[in-house]
C-alpha cells in the first residue's frame, strides 16, 4: 500500500460523516507516513501517535482509522488524537 | 536557570514534530526521547502521564499531554 491508496481509504471513510480529513494536507500526509511506517514495521496500520502495549485486544484499537469518536480528545477538541480527522 | 525539558515522542507522530519545532523556535533546549524504541522511557512516560499517547512534555515536572501551545507557553514562562 502506498500513501495515495491510504489517503483514498480515508477519503472514502469520511464521506457522508460529521468529520473530515484535516484541512492541513501536510499534517494528514505526515500521519499517513507514520501509519505506513508502522504497517511496514509491524504489519498493521497502527496509529503513529499512540503506543502499542503488545496485547492484541488493545493494539487492535489503534488501527487507523480508529474509534476516535470515543476519545476525550474528540469531545474536547473535535479531532482525533493524531489530528487526522476533524469535526466538519 | 534554564528549565529541564523532556519530550517523549515517536519519530512518526506529526504533533511530536510540531511540539519540537515549537521548542526549537523558542530556542528551548530539550531531551528528545523516542518512546517507540526506548521501552524504559515509554514506561516512565506512561507513569508520568497516565496514558499512552504522544507527545508528552515534562517541563520541570509539569506534564503536558499532547501538543498544546498555550500550555507550553505557560509552562515555559
Amino acid at each position: 500500500m502506498n500513501k495515495e491508496d491510504l489517503i483514498k481509504i480515508w477519503e472514502r471513510f469520511e464521506q457522508g460523516k460529521d468529520f473530515m480529513l484535516n484541512p492541513d494536507r501536510a499534517h494528514f500526509e505526515g500521519v499517513a507516513d507514520g501509519v505506513l511506517t508502522n504497517l511496514e514495521k509491524y504489519g498493521s496500520r497502527f496509529c503513529p501517535c499512540r503506543l502499542r502495549d503488545g496485547t492484541t485486544g488493545r493494539d487492535m484499537r489503534l488501527l487507523c482509522p480508529c474509534n476516535f469518536k470515543e476519545q476525550e480528545r474528540w469531545k474536547d477538541k473535535g479531532e482525533c488524537w493524531c489530528g487526522l480527522f476533524v469535526k466538519r | 536557570m534554564a528549565k529541564q525539558v523532556k519530550v517523549y515522542s515517536t519519530p512518526t507522530c506529526p504533533y511530536c514534530h510540531k511540539a519540537k519545532d515549537f521548542l526549537n523556535e523558542k530556542k528551548v533546549e530539550f531531551d528528545d526521547i523516542d518512546v517507540a524504541e526506548n521501552q524504559e522511557a515509554a514506561k516512565e512516560m506512561i507513569e508520568k502521564s497516565g496514558q499512552m499517547g504522544v507527545p508528552v512534555l515534562d517541563i520541570d515536572g509539569k506534564i503536558i499531554v499532547g501538543f498544546d501551545q498555550e500550555a507550553l507557553e505557560e509552562a515555559l514562562g
